[in-house]
């Protein structure tokens, strides 16, 4: 991450969920999750991990996967990886 | 007392595993049901357990192919007879248990190379291996420069998808540590794991196949309301799981495993293995007795399996004992998919993506709803026409009912 690392990776965030889900990015808002994003499924959540973890050159642990329950808690994770400001 | 360590059956596909390891030095003392060696499968790793504490040693040292049945180790109740063990050992000069004082074992897989590219065993002997792998021969093709190989393989390749090309690749290169030679591609052991036993199905199984159109609106909401109030992400696998497993008591045939004579063996629990591929390799785990199982723990051990796939974790006894299987086949625009059925299940149900279509309402306007197509494999010499379609109609009569789905995890909230 280069240049302005906060602005620019919360927009790939907010594209890369836009992506997987095939939603628009302008419905990727923090509270969003499976209750609210239909194409959110147990499969699409796996395939969410990989997209960020190949995006951002992260890794979750199995307890990072079971605990994400919104877009929030994605920004959260990436947060604590310091990857997302 | 000696106590002889072999290499167990772990699965119905593997013909050889590799010693990967042993967790003991040679002449260690080892604690009775200790794990010993970790074998890997052509899907998992798997800790062998020896079941009698003594004194160890080894006869094949680790990284080895070993096939079924055969010997790598000893367990000795004390070092003294495992002195006289190796002083008896020496006298002899040999012991017939020791692959390198006979013939090399080669394994089916190498066999088969040597077959196809024309190696002969002469040329296998020059290894001076014990034990001859695939990726020795494979070697061997690469040196002869075999243009038959390149062109059969080629073919292979052709066929095959470049991201399955790329992760086989990355398989023979973890076991052979060279890469295939160029315009060639050899599957990969997991790969050749799957060839073994689809070609096993297409063989044996005279199937036959139906389908069945599930409306999915009632599966939506309901998914939407686990999330909401149970905090529970699934999709429609994990409702699929729990509608087939409750149809066990009413069809006990399609959870049956079938013998090659056309008799079945009838099955206590429904254990429904469903497919995983998050693009390193199809896995089937299975989801135990999953009737019982609540909503959240079927959620949970879906999700933990994708997990186990992404990082490569799988244990064989995740991938063994299912004794129905749901193959998915949902990715977007994926109308239908036609199986194989997995020796000895009876059938194997497939699920294609979610699609919408358009209706009239009661009102009498038009309006969209989503369905998925649900089909199903079943082997013709125990199960007809009539019974699958029963069986299809059971589960869509499930899915498409808010209360009996609803009834299902509803259910699972009482404490067991």
């Amino acid at each position: 991450m280069t240049g302005e690392p906060g602005q620019q990776a919360a927009a790939r965030l907010e594209d890369i969920v836009a992506a997987v889900l095939g939603l628009d990015p302008a419905a990727v808002v923090d509270v969003a999750g499976p209750a609210t994003l239909g194409g959110w499924t147990s499969r699409k959540h796996i395939e969410l991990v990989v997209a960020l973890e190949d995006a951002y050159g992260v890794s979750f642990s199995a307890r990072e996967i079971f605990g994400i329950r919104c877009v929030g808690d994605l920004r959260e994770t990436l947060r604590g990886k310091g990857v997302v400001h | 007392l000696v106590l002889d360590i072999r290499i167990p059956k772990l699965n119905t596909v593997d013909v050889s595993y590799t010693l990967v390891e042993w967790l003991f030095s040679e002449g260690e003392v080892v604690p009775a049901d200790a794990p010993v060696a970790v074998l890997e499968t052509s899907k998992a790793a798997q800790e062998l357990v020896c079941d009698r504490g003594g004194v160890l040693h080894r006869i094949v040292e680790a990284p080895a192919e070993c096939p079924l049945g055969a010997v790598i180790g000893h367990v000795f109740e004390s070092e003294d007879e495992r002195g006289r063990f190796l002083s008896a050992h020496t006298e002899k000069g040999a012991s017939q248990e020791s692959p390198g004082e006979a013939e090399p074992v080669v394994t089916k897989y190498a066999l088969d190379l040597m077959t196809r590219h024309g190696i002969t065993a002469d040329r296998v002997r020059t290894l001076g291996k014990k034990i001859v792998k695939s990726a020795d021969v494979e070697r061997l093709v690469a040196e002869s420069g075999s243009r038959a190989a390149a062109a059969d393989a080629g073919h292979l390749a052709a066929e095959s998808d470049s991201r399955a090309a790329a992760a086989d690749a990355g398989h023979l290169a973890a076991e052979s540590g060279s890469r295939a030679p160029a315009g060639e591609h050899i599957p990969s052991r997991a790969q050749r794991a799957v060839a073994t036993v689809v070609t096993r199905a297409h063989q044996t199984i005279p199937a036959a196949f139906s389908v069945i159109k599930v409306h999915a609106a009632d599966g939506l909401t309901l998914r939407r309301a686990l999330a909401e109030q149970d905090g529970i992400t699934i999709g429609f696998p994990e409702l699929l799981v729990k509608c087939v497993a409750s149809l066990h008591a009413a069809f006990p045939l399609f959870f049956a495993s079938v013998r090659t004579d056309g008799s079945a063996a009838l099955s206590a629990q429904a254990d429904v293995g469903v497919t995983v591929d998050v693009g390193t390799g199809l896995y089937i785990p299975v989801v135990r007795d999953a009737a019982r199982t609540p909503m959240p723990h079927i959620a949970s051990t879906l999700m933990e399996f994708r997990v186990k796939a992404l990082r490569g974790q799988f244990e064989e006894t995740d991938l063994t004992g299912g004794n129905i299987t749901i193959s998915l086949h949902d990715d977007a625009g994926i109308v239908l998919a036609q199986p194989l059925i997995l020796p000895p299940h009876a059938c194997m149900l497939t699920l294609g993506a979610t699609q919408d279509e358009l209706c009239l309402a009661d009102s009498g306007e038009v309006r969209t709803r989503a369905y998925f197509n649900l089909g199903l494999a079943y082997d013709h010499r125990v199960i007809n026409g009539r019974d699958a379609a029963l069986f299809l109609t059971g589960i869509k009569r499930t899915f498409e009912s808010p209360s009996l789905l609803r009834g299902l995890c509803e259910h699972d909230r009482e404490p067991q």
